[in-house]
C-alpha cells in the first residue's frame, strides 16, 4: 500500500510539533502486554492525542494478525472537539471505519488476483503448506490438521487384557450399498500383530503396508519376529494414527501412534470421535483380571456406547484379537463370538434407554 | 589384458553375493555366468496319492559330496495348510525356498479373507520361482515335490531344478525316478489303505537304500489328509544284506571292475 494522503498529513503535522521530552524518573510504563489475536480474527488498536496548541485531536490506528504482523496502520488529524471524551468517541469511528475499509479493501483484491502472497497475508498462514513448515509460534500445522480429521472419525479403542489384547472399531458406513466387511480398519501385519487405523482408511492403508514390510523386514535379518515396541517404533516415524496391538515374548502389548509421531505404550487406548467417552468406559473396566473373550463384550459395549445414533451415519463393529485363544496370532475375532458381543452391548444399550 | 582380467575377477566377487555357491568364471560374450555346484545334498524323495490323501517318504541324509555329513535333515516341511513339501538336491536352496513360501503364507494369511492357498497354487508358485532362476544362470538346486489336499482333491506334483514340472499319482526325485517309479507303476493303484500306502513306500525306500549309495538308513513319512498333516518321527528299515547278489556282486557282470 502506498503512503495515503493521511499520512502525509500527519507527518506535517509532526514536524510542527516537536514532542515533549519524556520524564523518565517519573515513567512508570503499565504492566501490559499486547497479546495477538487467535487465528481467524484480526486486532484493531487505536488512541487519541489531544495536541491543545493547534487545537487538533490526533489518530493512531494499527490492524494486526495471529502472529503480530502489521496488516494496516493509519493517522490522521481533525479540528479538536469539545471534551475529551468526544474526542475518544471520534477516535473510535475513524478507527471502526478505517478497519471496515482495510477489510472491503482486501475483499477486492482477493477478488481481482488470487496471488498467494496476497492469501497469505489476508489470513496470516502460509505456514499450513508443507509438513516441515512451523508456524512462529512453534506449531506445524499439517500435523494438527491431521489430529483434526482423525478427531473427526470413527471411534477406535483397545484394551490389554490379562492374556492378550482386543481392538475394535466403530466403522461408519459411507453407503448402505457397500458389501459388510468391506474397507476394514483393523489390519494384521505380522502374524502377531495388527493394528486399527482412525483417520483416513487410505491413508491406514499405506501405513499398514509400511508396517507389513517392516515386521517382514525384521523377521528376514533377525530370524525372528519382530517386537511389538520396535514395530510401534518403527511405524512412528512414518505415521499417522493408528493403534497398535501384538504379542512377542514380553507378553500381549498394545501401542497407541499419533500423527505427530509419538507412540505410547497403553493398557486401553481410544481414538476418534467418541474418544472421551470410551477412555472414561474404559478406565472402569479391571484389564487386570478381565480375560479377552471377556475383554471383547467390554469393546463391543463401549463402541455401541459411543456411537452417536442421532448424529451419525449406521456404522459397523470390527473386532480383533490377539491372545492365548487365536494362539497368540492376530485374528478376526470369531463370528459367534462377535454376534454375542453385539448382541450384549444391545442388550446393555437398551436397558440404559429404560433407565 | 591384466587389468581386464582382475575386472571380471572384481564383477565375478560381485556377482557372488547373491550366490553361496561359485567356482569360476565362465565367459560367454560380454557376461560372466558363475558355474554352480551344490554343497549339501539330500536324495531321492517319493510321494503316492492314496485313499485319504498324500504320503511322502524321504531320508535324513545330508551329504557333503561323497561323505555322509549330516544324518537329521528334515526334508518332508507342511507348507500353509493343505500342503506338504519335499525337497532333494542342495539343502540350503531348500532352506530358502521355505522361506520364500513362509512369507507367501503369511501375506496370504493377512488378508484374514477366509481363503488360503492350496497345492495347486503353491506348486504353481514353485513352477515360477524354480523357472525364472534357471533363466538367471542361477537355479535352485533342487526337485521339488508338492502334494496335498484342499476340498476333497487330493494333489501331487513336482517341480526339477530347471522348471519342468507335472502332476502324477506317484512321484518320485532323483535316484527313485529309476528305482521307486518303475515299483510303483507296478503296484500303486487309487485306493491303497494308508498301511498298504506306507508299506509300498517303505518297499521304495528300502530298494533305494540298497541300491543308492547317498541313502541312509533313517526316515520319515509324512501324511497329509483332509484333517491335516503329520510327519513321523524318524525311523529305521529292517534290512538284509545276506542276498548273494550282494556278497558276490560282480559274478553274471564280467568286465565291469
Amino acid at each position: 500500500m502506498g503512503p495515503s494522503p493521511n499520512v502525509e498529513a500527519m507527518t506535517t503535522i509532526q514536524r510542527a510539533i516537536p514532542p515533549e521530552p519524556l520524564d523518565l524518573a517519573n515513567h512508570n510504563p503499565p504492566k501490559v502486554y499486547w497479546k495477538p489475536p487467535t487465528q481467524p480474527f484480526f486486532k484493531v488498536n487505536f488512541d487519541g492525542v489531544v495536541f491543545n496548541d493547534v487545537k487538533k485531536v490526533g489518530t493512531r490506528v494499527v490492524i494486526r494478525d495471529d502472529m503480530g504482523l502489521v496488516l494496516a496502520s493509519m493517522s490522521y488529524s481533525v479540528p479538536l472537539a469539545n471534551s475529551v471524551a468526544m474526542a475518544e468517541a471520534i477516535v473510535v469511528v475513524k478507527a471502526l471505519s478505517f478497519a471496515k475499509d482495510i477489510v472491503q479493501k482486501k475483499k477486492k483484491s482477493k477478488k481481482d488476483r488470487k496471488t498467494k502472497t496476497k492469501n497469505m497475508s489476508s489470513i496470516g498462514t502460509g505456514y499450513d503448506l508443507a509438513v516441515t513448515t512451523f508456524s512462529p509460534d512453534g506449531r506445524v500445522f499439517q500435523i494438527e490438521y491431521a489430529a483434526k480429521a482423525v478427531d473427526n472419525s470413527g471411534t477406535v479403542i483397545g484394551i490389554k487384557c490379562k492374556d492378550g489384547i482386543v481392538m475394535g472399531v466403530e466403522k461408519l458406513i459411507a453407503s448402505k450399498m457397500m458389501l459388510p466387511g468391506s474397507n476394514r480398519r483393523i489390519h494384521a501385519v505380522h502374524r502377531h500383530s495388527g493394528m486399527a487405523v482412525a483417520g483416513l482408511a487410505a491413508d491406514g492403508r499405506q501405513i499398514v503396508a509400511r508396517a507389513k514390510s517392516e515386521a517382514s523386514n525384521y523377521e528376514s535379518t533377525y530370524g525372528e519376529p519382530i517386537p511389538i515396541k520396535e514395530l510401534a517404533d518403527r511405524v512412528a516415524s512414518y505415521v499417522h494414527l493408528f493403534i497398535l496391538g501384538g504379542y512377542d515374548r514380553d507378553g500381549p502389548q498394545l501401542y497407541m501412534v499419533e500423527p505427530s509421531g509419538v507412540s505410547y505404550r497403553y493398557f486401553g487406548a481410544a481414538i476418534g470421535k467418541g474418544r472421551q467417552a470410551a477412555k472414561t468406559e474404559i478406565e472402569k473396566l479391571k484389564l487386570s483380571e478381565l480375560t479377552c473373550r471377556q475383554g471383547v463384550i467390554e469393546v463391543a459395549k463401549i463402541i455401541y456406547g459411543v456411537h452417536d445414533e442421532a448424529k451419525d451415519k449406521d456404522f459397523e463393529l470390527e473386532l480383533s484379537w490377539v491372545c492365548d485363544e487365536s494362539n497368540r496370532l492376530h485374528q478376526k475375532v470369531p463370528d459367534e463370538l462377535l454376534q454375542e458381543a453385539k448382541a450384549a452391548a444391545k442388550a446393555a444399550l437398551e436397558e440404559m434407554d429404560a433407565d | 589384458m591384466e587389468s581386464n582380467q582382475s575386472n571380471q575377477h572384481n564383477s565375478l566377487l560381485a556377482s557372488e553375493a547373491d550366490s553361496q555357491r561359485t567356482l569360476y568364471p565362465y565367459v560367454t560374450g560380454t557376461s560372466v555366468v558363475a558355474i554352480k555346484y551344490p554343497y549339501v545334498t539330500g536324495t531321492s524323495v517319493v510321494a503316492i496319492k492314496y485313499k485319504d490323501g498324500i504320503l511322502m517318504a524321504s531320508d535324513m541324509g545330508g551329504s557333503y559330496g561323497s561323505t555322509l555329513r549330516y544324518k537329521s535333515v528334515e526334508r518332508i516341511k507342511p507348507v500353509g495348510k493343505h500342503s506338504l513339501l519335499g525337497a532333494s538336491g542342495e539343502i540350503s536352496d531348500f532352506q530358502e525356498i521355505l522361506r520364500y513360501l513362509d512369507e507367501l503364507i503369511l501375506y496370504d494369511n493377512m488378508w484374514d479373507d477366509g481363503n488360503s492357498l492350496g497345492p495347486k497354487e503353491v506348486h504353481s508358485y514353485l513352477t515360477r520361482v524354480m523357472y525364472n532362476r534357471r533363466n538367471k544362470f542361477n537355479p535352485l538346486w533342487n526337485s521339488l515335490i508338492l502334494g496335498g489336499v484342499k476340498n476333497g482333491h487330493k494333489y501331487l506334483g513336482m517341480v526339477s531344478m530347471i522348471g519342468v514340472n507335472f502332476e502324477d499319482d506317484h512321484v518320485a526325485t532323483g535316484f527313485g525316478n529309476h528305482l521307486a517309479r518303475p515299483i510303483l507303476r507296478d503296484e500303486w493303484h487309487e485306493n491303497l489303505s494308508f498301511e498298504d500306502g506306507v508299506k509300498l513306500l517303505e518297499k521304495c525306500m528300502r530298494v533305494l537304500l540298497y541300491r543308492d549309495r547317498s541313502a541312509i538308513n533313517k526316515l520319515q513319512i509324512a501324511k497329509i489328509t483332509e484333517e491335516g498333516v503329520t510327519v513321523s518321527q524318524p525311523y529305521s528299515l529292517k534290512t538284509f544284506w545276506g542276498f548273494s547278489a550282494f556278497q558276490n556282486p560282480t559274478v553274471g557282470a564280467e568286465g565291469s571292475w
